[in-house]
């Protein structure tokens, strides 16, 4: 296939292979932001905190595989595969966490013996009008998500919240752009019925059938 | 441009939403920066960049043999474990690769192809000599007539088309694989005898039971004697083949009495008699007891019947003989037999009334009093 890279990102890749920090900061300061605003999409509850971990994550494994781009994409399509990755694997821990005890619990009863004040934790969850506004949509269409595969949900994911074409979804994914609009066309379909099953019991009025 | 579909409105929508909740765009924070350069100065640094840029590659690292291995190293663990799992089954179940197996098999084949010749030289001379092609019409065979005889080569049985007749050949080869099979896997004393080559001869009569229970026996209602030395084999009417052994109990005076007939049980002692034979001054008769033991093919019980008969030394064993009468517990009216010039055969002769009795399974007694029958 042929190389989709824009010359001056492959001279950029380039320099950064050869250990130029200036390279280096330039490729963070193209790309992070793209990163961030990505991974804030792939969960309803990632807040900029997670984002920006993940995204640290995301940028250490590229460095440390830079040399595994072989240039078939754009490296924010790259980028965005893997921060995609740590996103799932973040999101992963956390939920193991959850189950295992990962968290100290803290009683909200018991006062500070210097001060006298009970804790007050901060909630993991976001804020009641957040939660008010749209949010059974927001969820159902995230939950469906998480339900729809892992190879649904990453062309999913890049088309929609990474705003890739279909040109670059078939550099990535290195098929014909015909396969990548069936394979979507597929995705989608299935999406839309796990979404239908969802929102038919939380809220029917959400999702009317076609 | 199709229309867009509603789930595509839901992710569009979602997406935004999430991006206005993003808020302003990230940046990277001097601390993570400082993070990243390091990560990546300490990662060129162990591995420098060739010409394009690229680093040299290492051990396992992508298009190296050991990137192949690292990659599917556990696939080929897999596929080797399969096939150990394959070949341990296979040589665990082909008799080909066990030997103990193998031998096993070659013993029950050889006894079901000696039962399957022995059974048509008689069943040939019940169709004047021509021998049904289909092994299955004769193994099939359920009949009191069912008579076994020893050896006739399976492989003529093999060669002969479906349907076509086919002549017995005699007298019957020896079986070439009987040899060996005596040297390198003895089976039991009950088959060995047919193991031997066709030099020793052998006979064979049928008998009828006369005994007032015989008719609703299950068991030895008609029979067939077959005699091979001191082995000898009794095959009931459902083709049901016991096995055991002969033995002479001793030779009687010419002028002691015969033993009752009518289906009285002769004690398996010592018997006397004054016989035909006593009166025209051959040899003196003797009497045989044996016990044959084997599994009944209707009733799927043990069986084990011991009697004794007549014995006459120094028979021909090929030596063909008629009987009549018997039925009713009557005298067995022995005519004299036709014996050969060989003498030196000691067989012993069934031609004499057998009394015995047959116990199924250790608990079902029979009592039988069986009288020879012209075939």
């Amino acid at each position: 296939m042929d190389t989709v890279i824009p010359p001056e990102e492959s001279e950029l890749i380039t320099r950064c292979r050869h250990g130029e920090a200036d390279a280096w900061d330039e490729l963070f300061d193209l790309h992070y932001a793209a990163a961030g605003r990505f991974i804030f999409q792939l969960a309803s509850d990632f807040t900029r905190e997670d984002t920006e971990e993940i995204c640290q994550e995301a940028f250490l494994a590229v460095i440390k595989n830079l040399d595994a781009f072989l240039g078939e994409s754009r490296f924010q399509t790259w980028l965005f595969r893997i921060a995609a990755n740590k996103a799932r694997d973040y999101r992963e821990k956390r939920i193991a966490a959850k189950r295992g005890g990962g968290q100290i619990p803290v009683s909200l009863q018991a006062e500070d013996p210097e001060s006298g004040l009970a804790p007050d934790p901060p909630a993991h969850l976001p804020g009641p009008d957040e939660m008010m506004m749209n949010a059974e949509q927001m969820a159902g269409v995230r939950a469906a998500l998480d339900r729809v595969g892992e190879a649904c949900r990453e062309i999913i994911e890049l088309r929609y919240f990474g705003d890739l074409s279909y040109e670059e979804l078939s550099a990535t994914l290195q098929v014909n752009p015909k396969t990548v609009s069936s394979r979507l066309s597929k995705c989608l379909d299935r999406l839309e019925a796990i979404a239908r099953g969802i929102f038919s019991r939380e809220n029917p009025g959400v999702f009317p059938s076609n | 441009m199709e229309p867009e579909r509603k789930i595509e409105n839901l992710l569009r929508a979602y997406a935004k939403k999430r991006r206005a909740e993003a808020g302003d765009a990230l940046k990277l924070h001097p601390a993570t920066r400082r993070l990243l350069q390091g990560e990546a100065a300490s990662t060129l640094r162990s591995s420098p960049a060739t010409e394009d840029g690229r680093r040299a590659p290492r051990p396992g690292k992508a298009g190296t043999p050991g990137f192949f291995l690292a990659v599917f190293r556990r696939r080929l663990v897999f596929a080797l474990c399969v096939v150990a799992t394959a070949f341990i089954g296979v040589s665990l179940f082909r008799p080909a690769w066990n030997p103990a197996k193998k031998g096993a098999q070659s013993v029950s084949a050889m006894n079901n192809l000696r039962q399957t010749g022995t059974a048509t030289n008689p069943y040939a001379g019940d169709n004047k000599h021509v021998l049904s092609a289909s092994l299955d019409e004769l193994t099939n065979q359920k009949s009191a007539e069912f008579v076994l005889a020893e050896k006739v080569a399976p492989e003529t049985l093999a060669k002969a088309a479906p349907g076509a007749p086919m002549a017995v050949a005699t007298p019957p080869p020896a079986l070439e694989v009987a040899g060996d099979l005596e040297k390198s896997n003895p089976v039991g004393g009950a088959s060995q005898p047919f193991a031997q080559t066709g030099t020793v001869s052998h006979q064979q009569n049928r008998y009828r039971n006369v005994s007032v229970a015989a008719p609703t026996a299950p068991v030895m209602q008609s029979f067939q004697v077959l005699q091979n030395g001191d082995a000898i084999s009794v095959v009931d009417w459902d083709g049901s083949v016991y096995q055991g052994s002969i033995q002479v109990a001793a030779a009687v005076a010419h002028n002691e009495p015969v033993p009752a007939p009518g289906g009285a049980v002769v004690p398996l002692q010592i018997h006397t008699r004054t016989g035909p034979a006593a009166l025209n001054g051959q040899p003196a008769n003797q009497y045989y007891f044996f016990r044959v033991a084997g599994t009944n093919r209707t009733l799927k019980q043990n069986v084990v019947f011991s009697g004794n008969g007549e014995a006459i030394p120094g028979a021909s064993a090929n030596g063909q003989q008629t009987f009549e009468g018997g039925g009713g517990g009557g005298s067995a009216g022995n005519q004299l037999p036709q014996t050969s010039a060989n003498a030196s055969q000691q067989n012993w002769r069934l031609n004499s009334r057998i009394v015995g009795t047959a116990i199924i399974d250790d608990t079902n007694r029979i009592e039988i009093n069986a009288v020879p029958v012209t075939p």
